[in-house]
């Protein structure tokens, strides 16, 4: 009963990311692709410290410490989730089905998609220089035209290929 | 070699804002493939009408503490507008493939969905490729001035005007995609 009360008011909830102002109230900007960025630097400069050094793309990325505001709040993204799940009992089993509705159950071929296509998703987000939070986001909600242009992008690659590869016949 | 952790403060923040983050993903269901992909292919309009309402309470909380001077200014990043939409395509490739964005990863893969986490060893390896890139996409691809353009100096109108308007579009939206999804189930 409590349950059902607390899923019907964050179901709605949903609808309020009001908390989003409070994020900028208090000097912070939404994002998340760069903290993948600063993660894979800070890998390569552990185990391939030379490339790392010479790479000037990273140069920019690392002036503050890798666990700032916005890696925290991506871990915590994790965590929020999982205490989410964990408490309602209601952890995500399978595979999804639009994709095995086109491609079936075999688990690998499904990895190697999402691995592909997580790759994809950074590379694009660190060309446009920032991803859905960072311009879908926070662009958008401060009216930038970046955020919009970004939104609209995403759109015609995105609808394009998921027509492509999940409409059936 | 790298400095590893910020001041406490400004982390538990971080925390705080991620752990909400998190827990409204999942209890909205929003960090589902089904949802994303669904939105993508145009027959689930949950995603869009979260984001529009994000949208719309974030512009008018922010624009409404920049104008009161509760906050100094907007954070606006400043890039090239043509490798925004290139970017941006890209990303929208990828997340039909992957199925969530690198938000609604995260939130899927603490939600036990285990394609989400190929999708974020994808995305380390992929940020990776990008900075090996890099040199290479500056050389060939023309970058256009890096601008920080809002909508309201784009068009000259005052942001309230935009943001009246983008209230408007909200509620179309809703009208048309309740009206949409009861013609399916026809």
């Amino acid at each position: 009963m409590a349950e059902r009360a607390l899923v019907t008011v964050c179901y709605w909830c949903r609808y309020w990311y009001s908390f989003l102002d409070y994020i900028y109230f208090m000097g912070n900007v939404l994002g998340v692709s760069s903290s993948f960025l600063r993660l894979a630097g800070y890998i390569e400069s552990v185990f391939m410290q030379g490339h790392f050094l010479t790479n000037e793309y990273f140069a920019g990325y690392f002036d503050t410490p890798l666990i700032d505001w916005q890696f925290a709040l991506v871990v915590s993204i994790f965590v929020g989730s999982f205490l989410a799940a964990y408490f309602s009992g209601s952890f995500i089993q399978g595979l999804p089905s639009i994709w095995t509705e086109r491609f079936g159950i075999l688990r690998s071929k499904r990895a190697l998609v999402a691995f592909i296509g997580g790759c994809l998703v950074l590379f694009g987000a660190r060309f446009a220089g920032g991803c859905t939070s960072e311009h879908g986001i926070s662009g958008t909600l401060q009216l930038a035209l970046s955020g919009w242009l970004f939104l609209v992008a995403v759109c015609i690659g995105g609808v394009g290929t998921a027509l492509v590869l999940y409409k059936s016949k | 070699m790298i400095a590893l952790f910020a001041g406490h403060g400004i982390l538990l923040q971080g925390v705080l804002a991620g752990l909400i983050f998190g827990f409204l993903l999942q209890k909205g269901r929003v960090a589902r493939f089904d949802v994303i992909v669904g939105q993508l292919l145009l027959r689930d309009f949950t995603i869009i009408k979260i984001m529009l309402s994000a949208i719309v309470v974030g512009s008018i909380g922010v624009y409404a503490m920049l104008d009161t001077g509760l906050i100094a200014g907007l954070s606006i990043k400043s890039v090239s507008l043509e490798h925004v939409m290139i970017g941006g395509g890209l990303f929208g490739i990828g997340m039909a493939c992957l199925g969530y964005c690198p938000g609604t990863a995260l939130a899927a893969a603490g939600a036990g969905a285990k394609d989400a986490w190929w999708g974020i060893l994808g995305m380390l390896v992929g940020s990776a490729f990008f900075a090996e890139a890099y040199p290479l996409i500056e050389q060939f691809i023309p970058r256009g001035d890096a601008r920080r353009t809002t909508l309201a100096t784009a068009m000259g109108l005052p942001h309230w005007v935009i943001i009246t308007f983008l209230i408007l579009f909200f509620f179309a939206m809703l009208v048309l995609f309740a009206g949409y999804e009861q013609k399916r189930e026809e």
